[in-house]
C-alpha cells in the first residue's frame, strides 16, 4: 500500500509504521482505537483526488482526518486503509473582503481565518473551544458550534462553496460565494457529514462583522438549577445574548485547584454572559442582570475593559484543560434539549454519575440546550470505562425522551452510532441512506460512522473497545 | 382518520401531483402537467406547540403564515418575515403556507439580519416515497445525521414534501429592522436576484422594472428581468432560475433518489 501510495504522491508525503499508527489510531475520542496502514499527506484537491481513485481501484477504505480534535471518532481509521490527513493543505488562497468572504483548504486552522479578516474588522463566526488548532474541513464536516452560535449560528450558516472529492475520486464544486440561490442545496448535505460523502478540499466561507460593542458577566448562582432557570428566564424575556455558558460547582473546583481562580464562596454555579451589536448593549445586559438577579443570583462582576473580559472568559475557556487536576481521565458527552428542560436533564446527569461512583462536572452551551457532561475517573480501576461508557448512552436516551438530540456539536462518529441508529424508524433511516445514494457513496469512504451498514462494522466495534483498555 | 393520512392516501392514488399551499409563489413554477392532481396542504394545518422558552413553533405545513405570526406575537416570538400589509408581499418572502415558505425558501427583506426559512428549520417529518420520515430535531442545535430537512427547503416540493415541521422563532424584541426599500406594486411576475456587494450598484443600476431592493443582502425584486451579473442568482416567473453554480447532474440524481416515480410535479 505505502509503495502504490508513494506513486501517486511523493514518498515524503505517505507516512507509515508503528508510531504512525499508533498516533492516527483515534481522534480525540479515545475509547475506540483502530490504526490506518498508512497516513497520506496531500497539499491539493487534485492530489487528493489522486488518492481517493487509487483506493477506489485497490479496495482500500480511506478516511479524512483534519487536526484530530474530534469527539466521536470521527475520524478514527474504523476498517483500517489510508488516513487522509488535510495538515499540508492549510493555505488561505483568496481573502475578498469587499464580499465579505475567503477561501481556504481544508486543512486552514479555524482561528487563521479570523485572523485574516481581523484587519478589516472581520471573522469567521463559528468559534469551537478547539478553534486554535481545529481545522475548516473538520469545522465543515462535523458542523462545529461553539459559545457563540447562539446569536451567530453554526458552522452550516457560514459556509458558502465547498470543493469536494467524492467517494468515487469525481471533484463537485457545491454552493455558491452569493448563498441560498435556486441550486438544491447539496452543501447542506456536506455540512455536517463527518466525511461520510466525500472529502471536503477548500471552501468559501461567509466573514462576518465584529461586533463594535461588547459586554460579557460572569454570574454567581447558589446552585446549577437556580442558574438553567435563569437560562430559560433570560430567553424568555426576549434577549438573545451572543453567548450564555454555564460551569458548575465541580468546574469551579477544577478552576480554583489548576489556576487559583476566585470564586464567591457559596456559589453553586456560573453563567458566563456575553451581549454584543452594533450599537451598544448595555441595556440589553441589564435586563439578562436583572433576570439573573430574580432568578436568585448572589454575585454579578461586569467587565469594565478588554483584559477584564479575556479575564472571566478564561473560567470558560479553561474549564475542561483544569479537569485534570480532578482524575487521569475524562470523558466529555455531548447531548441537547429543549433548554426549558435543563434543570431535570441536570438533575439526571448528576444522578448517573453517583449511581456509578464517578465525578461529574458540566461546563457547556446553556443558552443552546447543549450539555457537555464531563466524567472524570481513574480508568485503571478495573470496569470503570465500562460503566462511563454505559451512563453516557443512559444520558442521550434521556436526552431523546425529554424531546432533544443525541448530539449537538460533537458528531455521531463511532460513539453514537448506536444509540442513535436506534432511536430511528426504518422510513427515518431510509431517508437518511438516500443521502449516499444521492452523492453515489461506496463502502470506502470513512467507513462505520453515522450509519454503520459496511461489512465488518459490527465485529470491529469488539475490537476498537479491546484496543481501548 | 387523522387529516395527515387522509392526505398521505390522497396523494398515494394520484400517480403525478402538484402539491399547492396559498398559492402566492404558483407564478414561480413552471405550469403543472396535464395528467397532474393539483392536492392541497391546507388540510394539514394547525399549530402543534408553541414554547417561547425554547424559541420553537412545531406547526402542521399547509397552516398559514400570517396565522402562525398571529398566534407567536401572543407569545412575544415571530418568524423573522417583514409584514407584507406594510413592506409588499415581495420584501415579506410572499407568505404563504409555512410548507410553501420552506419549499420555495425565498428571500426576505430581513435576510441579511436573520437568515432565510431554511436557517430556521429544526425538524420536520416528510413525505418520502410514500412513507413519513423524520428528520433534524426539535431543538436549536443538532448534528445527529445528515441535514435532509436543510436540503428540502428550496426544493419547490419536487423531492419530499414537508408535511410538520418545528422551527426556530425569533423574539420580537430581538427583531432587527430592515434596510429594504419597496418601491411599487409588481404588475408582473416577479423575478428576484441576489449578487455580491461588488456587483450589486452596477446590477441596481441596470435593472428595469424594480419592486423592491435590499443593499444589506444585495437582493433585488423587479417584475422585467434583471440583467445577468457575474456571479450571484436569479429566480423567475414559471421556473426559469439562473445561478453561477448549478448543478443540473446531482441535483438529477437527488430527483431520482428521492422521487423514483416521479410522482411531485
Amino acid at each position: 500500500m505505502v509503495a502504490g501510495l508513494s506513486e501517486v504522491l511523493s514518498p515524503s508525503q505517505v507516512l507509515a509504521g508503528s508510531a504512525t499508527h499508533r498516533t492516527y489510531d483515534c481522534d480525540a475520542y479515545t475509547v475506540d482505537r483502530s490504526a490506518p496502514t498508512c497516513v497520506v499527506l496531500p497539499e491539493s484537491t487534485e492530489e487528493v483526488q489522486a488518492i481517493v481513485r487509487w483506493c477506489n481501484e485497490s479496495s482500500v477504505p480511506f478516511t479524512p482526518r483534519g487536526a484530530g480534535t474530534g469527539l466521536s471518532g470521527g475520524a478514527m481509521p474504523a476498517l483500517g486503509g489510508v488516513v487522509v490527513s488535510t495538515k499540508k493543505m492549510s493555505r488561505i488562497l483568496e481573502v475578498d473582503l469587499p464580499n465579505r468572504c475567503l477561501l481556504a483548504q481544508a486543512g486552514a486552522v479555524n482561528i487563521r481565518l479570523s485572523q485574516a479578516a481581523a484587519p478589516a474588522g472581520l471573522h469567521f463566526a463559528p468559534d469551537p473551544s478547539s478553534q486554535t488548532v481545529s481545522t475548516l474541513g473538520g469545522n465543515i464536516n462535523e458542523n462545529s458550534g461553539g459559545p457563540h452560535t447562539l446569536k451567530y449560528g453554526v458552522t452550516a450558516q457560514h459556509v458558502l462553496q465547498a470543493t469536494m472529492v467524492g467517494c468515487s475520486g469525481e471533484i463537485v464544486v457545491l454552493g455558491s460565494r452569493v448563498a441560498n440561490g435556486p441550486e438544491s442545496s447539496l452543501l447542506s448535505l456536506i455540512v455536517g457529514s463527518e466525511g461520510t460523502l466525500g472529502i471536503v478540499t477548500e471552501a468559501w466561507v461567509r466573514l462576518t462583522p465584529l461586533p463594535k460593542h461588547v459586554a460579557t458577566a460572569l454570574v454567581a448562582f447558589p446552585d446549577s438549577s437556580s442558574a438553567t432557570q435563569a437560562v430559560v428566564a433570560i430567553l424568555e424575556e426576549g434577549v438573545v445574548p451572543a453567548a450564555l455558558e454555564m460551569m458548575d460547582f465541580n468546574i469551579m473546583q477544577a478552576l480554583r485547584t489548576a489556576f487559583g481562580l476566585e470564586f464567591p464562596e457559596e456559589a453553586g454555579a456560573l453563567l458566563l454572559v456575553e451581549c454584543d451589536g452594533e450599537e451598544p448593549v448595555n441595556d440589553e445586559l441589564d435586563s439578562v442582570l436583572a433576570v439573573c438577579r430574580a432568578s436568585g443570583a448572589i454575585d454579578v462582576r461586569v467587565a469594565q475593559d478588554e483584559e477584564e473580559r479575556a479575564k472571566l472568559w478564561t473560567a470558560r475557556k479553561k474549564g475542561i484543560g483544569a479537569m485534570g487536576r480532578l482524575a487521569p481521565t475524562i470523558v466529555t458527552h455531548d447531548g441537547v434539549i429543549p433548554r426549558t428542560r435543563l434543570p431535570e436533564m441536570l438533575a439526571y446527569v448528576y444522578e448517573k454519575a453517583s449511581e456509578i461512583g464517578v465525578g461529574v462536572a458540566n461546563l457547556f452551551h446553556a443558552g443552546d440546550g447543549n450539555l457537555h457532561p464531563c466524567f472524570y475517573f481513574d480508568d485503571r480501576v478495573p470496569g470503570t470505562i465500562e460503566k462511563v461508557v454505559a451512563a453516557g448512552e443512559e444520558i442521550l436516551r434521556k436526552c431523546l425522551e425529554l424531546g432533544g438530540s443525541v448530539t449537538g456539536e460533537h458528531g455521531i462518529g463511532v460513539e453514537k452510532a448506536g444509540v442513535w441508529g436506534h432511536s430511528l424508524s426504518p422510513a427515518d433511516r431510509d431517508l437518511q441512506m438516500a443521502v449516499r445514494d444521492v452523492f453515489g457513496v461506496s463502502g470506502l469512504c470513512n467507513p462505520c460512522k453515522v450509519l454503520p451498514d459496511q461489512k465488518g462494522c459490527v465485529e470491529h466495534v469488539k475490537r476498537w473497545r479491546g484496543a481501548a483498555t | 382518520m387523522m387529516a395527515v393520512e387522509e392526505f398521505i392516501q390522497a396523494v398515494a392514488l394520484a400517480p403525478r401531483v402538484r402539491l399547492e399551499g396559498a398559492g402566492t409563489k404558483a407564478t414561480f413554477m413552471k405550469a403543472a402537467p396535464q395528467d397532474c392532481l393539483t392536492i392541497s396542504t391546507q388540510s394539514i394545518s394547525g399549530i402543534v406547540s408553541v414554547s417561547p422558552g425554547d424559541q420553537m413553533v412545531t406547526v402542521w405545513a399547509g397552516t398559514l403564515v400570517s396565522h402562525l405570526q398571529q398566534e407567536l406575537a401572543t407569545h412575544g416570538q415571530a418568524l423573522p418575515l417583514l409584514d407584507p400589509n406594510e413592506f409588499g408581499k415581495e420584501l415579506a418572502g410572499c407568505p404563504g403556507t409555512v410548507g410553501g415558505l420552506l419549499a420555495a425558501n425565498l428571500p426576505s427583506g430581513l435576510s441579511s439580519q436573520h437568515g432565510e426559512p431554511r436557517d430556521w428549520l429544526l425538524h420536520a417529518d416528510v413525505l418520502f416515497r410514500g412513507q413519513q420520515a423524520q428528520c433534524g430535531a426539535k431543538v436549536v442545535k443538532n448534528v445527529a445525521g445528515y441535514d435532509v430537512h436543510k436540503f428540502l427547503c428550496g426544493t419547490w416540493g419536487q423531492m419530499a414534501p414537508f408535511l410538520q415541521v418545528t422551527l426556530k422563532t425569533c423574539p420580537i424584541r430581538a427583531l432587527k429592522g430592515t434596510s429594504a426599500v419597496r418601491l411599487r406594486a409588481a404588475a408582473l411576475p416577479v423575478w428576484i436576484l441576489r449578487t455580491l456587494p461588488t456587483l450589486f450598484d452596477r446590477v441596481l443600476e441596470g435593472a428595469e422594472g424594480l419592486v423592491a431592493h435590499d443593499r444589506a443582502s444585495c437582493t433585488l425584486w423587479s417584475d422585467v428581468r434583471p440583467p445577468t451579473p457575474e456571479e450571484g442568482w436569479i429566480i423567475g416567473p414559471a421556473g426559469q432560475a439562473w445561478s453561477d453554480n448549478l448543478q443540473p447532474g446531482l441535483t438529477r440524481a437527488a430527483k431520482l433518489v428521492f422521487d423514483p416515480e416521479d410522482r411531485w410535479q
